[in-house]
């Protein structure tokens, strides 16, 4: 068990290390999430006070953009010399590999949504100071459930045709739970609402989702690193 | 043999079906609010039910496919989901028309459409990944996944569309489930019969074909090696 | 029988029927596709016993 944790721990720094030295995926992802950001605002022409009602749905609508980005390179980077064949190969636990990759892509994504949140409150006007400890723990939440699935099917369609296509057409049907109630939770605190009474059934939801989601993934994910 | 049993399903539903329309539009009394748009539950609901059988039978074949490595899993599963795909549209479809006569709108994002409609848009994300699989048996492993994670996804899409804020703005109408009088379960009881004949007798069908196709793509394997 | 609203039935009774008919042609005709392409086959892999 100790082997395995020390091998996702290997992987995730690996993995860590190779993007922030490129910086390829971060940069893609966080300069598309500015341009979306962008892109909404021309497309939303709302005054101040009625964008409070759909800068959660906006915000997040951004971060699963970005996230699909992010997750797409999970697997596929072992794709080059076989070394997804290696890996598979080896004596690391397929949950290793899985939790390892899932780890790194979850710490990318949150960077690139912690850089899109100062440009988002910059161009909209919005406070996003308030209730910051309840808002990091509702971005940690989704996004822990967007890369555990996305993740799961980097696996799955690494070796599929068009995968930048597949991957995404897979990915946002499956969590649009997740971002309905991530939605629905940074809306509530954005408009400086108490996250109480009926508003935890978000996090709740939010919750309920990581876990499903990551028992399903660590424990299927071995039918899926087959040679 | 298959493919007896598979046209006196057919017929035996086809059979159902006429006689149950019958007795829709002849022996019932009329609802007293909709008038005769209300007869459309025979089919809009028995639908809904057929597929969500269907779409259970697929997750336990899924799940066995993945235990047993037996392709005859995988052929089943897909036979299963691509019908119950083709009810959930039915059920779509005739839902919105019926809303379109009662509510005055075609679409509103309440809670039965909705979990419906991500039903629909789930499993056509499965029915459009699994060509782009080559290999058959990564083709098959990856499909039952795909499967049992879009399964899981179905209670969570009912329990976020139930959330407090989430799609107030429209009325939640009722469709009168579970309040019918007591006349209308036989005729109900014989649509779903109908519908459930009619079905297997099409996953028996789109089952002899992926039976034939992986015989196709072993005679060719055989073919290119020789 | 009060018959308002009968278009809308028609309408939807059609929908469906047209749906399922439309599915069942699609799999009869990727049936023929099948077998045709089969019985190829089956026969090219004879004549190869043969020879």
């Amino acid at each position: 068990m100790t082997h395995g944790f020390r091998t996702a721990y290997a992987i995730a720094r690996k993995d860590l290390r190779t993007e922030l030295r490129t910086k390829e995926s971060l940069n893609a992802a966080a300069s598309f999430a500015v341009v979306i950001l962008v892109l909404f605002s021309f497309a939303f022409p709302l005054e101040r006070d009625e964008f409070y009602a759909i800068s959660g749905g906006l915000l997040w609508l951004v971060y699963s953009f970005a996230g699909a980005l992010i997750v797409n390179r999970g697997f596929a980077r072992e794709l080059p010399n076989d070394c997804l064949d290696v890996l598979i190969a080896s004596r690391a636990p397929g949950w290793a590999i899985f939790l390892g990759k899932a780890v790194a892509a979850f710490l990318l994504l949150l960077i690139v949504e912690f850089i899109c949140l100062p440009v988002f409150g910059l161009f909209y006007n919005i406070r996003w100071t308030d209730s910051f400890g309840s808002l990091v723990l509702v971005i940690v939440l989704a996004t822990w459930g967007i890369t555990v699935v996305g993740t799961a099917f980097s696996a799955v369609t690494v070796n599929v045709r068009v995968r930048e296509l597949m991957l995404p057409v897979l990915l946002y049907p499956m969590i649009i739970p997740l971002l309905i109630g991530a939605m629905e939770a940074t809306t509530v605190l954005l408009s400086g609402e108490a996250m109480a009474g009926d508003n935890l059934y978000s996090l709740q939801l939010l919750v309920v989702f990581d876990v499903i989601y990551t028992a399903l993934a660590l424990y299927l994910i071995d039918y899926v690193l087959v040679v | 043999m298959r493919e007896k049993a598979t046209y006196l399903l057919g017929a035996l539903g086809a059979l159902v079906m006429i006689s149950n329309l019958h007795t829709i539009f002849v022996g019932l009394p009329d609802d007293a609010l909709q008038g005769m748009i209300f007869r459309i539950i025979f089919i809009h609901v028995p639908a809904d039910l057929v597929a969500d059988l269907f779409f259970t039978i697929a997750l336990v074949t899924s799940v066995l496919f993945l235990a047993r490595k037996n392709f005859i899993y995988d052929s089943i599963t897909v036979a299963c989901i691509e019908v119950a795909t083709m009810l959930i549209l039915v059920n779509l479809v005739t839902g919105s028309i019926w809303g379109r006569n009662q509510w005055g709108v075609w679409w509103t994002w309440d809670l039965r459409l909705t979990t419906q409609l991500m039903k629909f848009v789930l499993y056509m994300s499965y029915l459009v990944v699994r060509p782009a699989i080559a290999e058959p048996t990564q083709k098959a492993t990856m499909s039952a996944i795909i499967a049992i994670f879009a399964y899981a996804d179905v209670p969570l899409v009912w329990m976020a569309i139930r959330l407090p804020n989430v799609r107030t703005n429209h009325p939640s109408p009722v469709m009168g489930n579970g309040k019918m009088a007591a006349v209308y379960n036989a005729p109900f009881g014989m649509g779903m019969l109908a519908l459930l004949l009619i079905g297997s007798a099409l996953v028996l069908l789109r089952l002899h074909q992926e039976t034939s196709q992986r015989e196709i793509d072993s005679l060719r394997r055989e073919l290119h090696a020789a | 029988m009060d018959i308002t609203n009968l278009k809308f039935l028609f309408y939807g009774y059609s929908a469906a029927w047209i749906i399922i008919t439309a599915f069942v042609l699609l799999l009869v005709s990727r049936g023929r596709r099948i077998d045709r392409e089969l019985a190829r086959l089956r026969a090219l892999v004879e004549n190869k016993e043969r020879s």
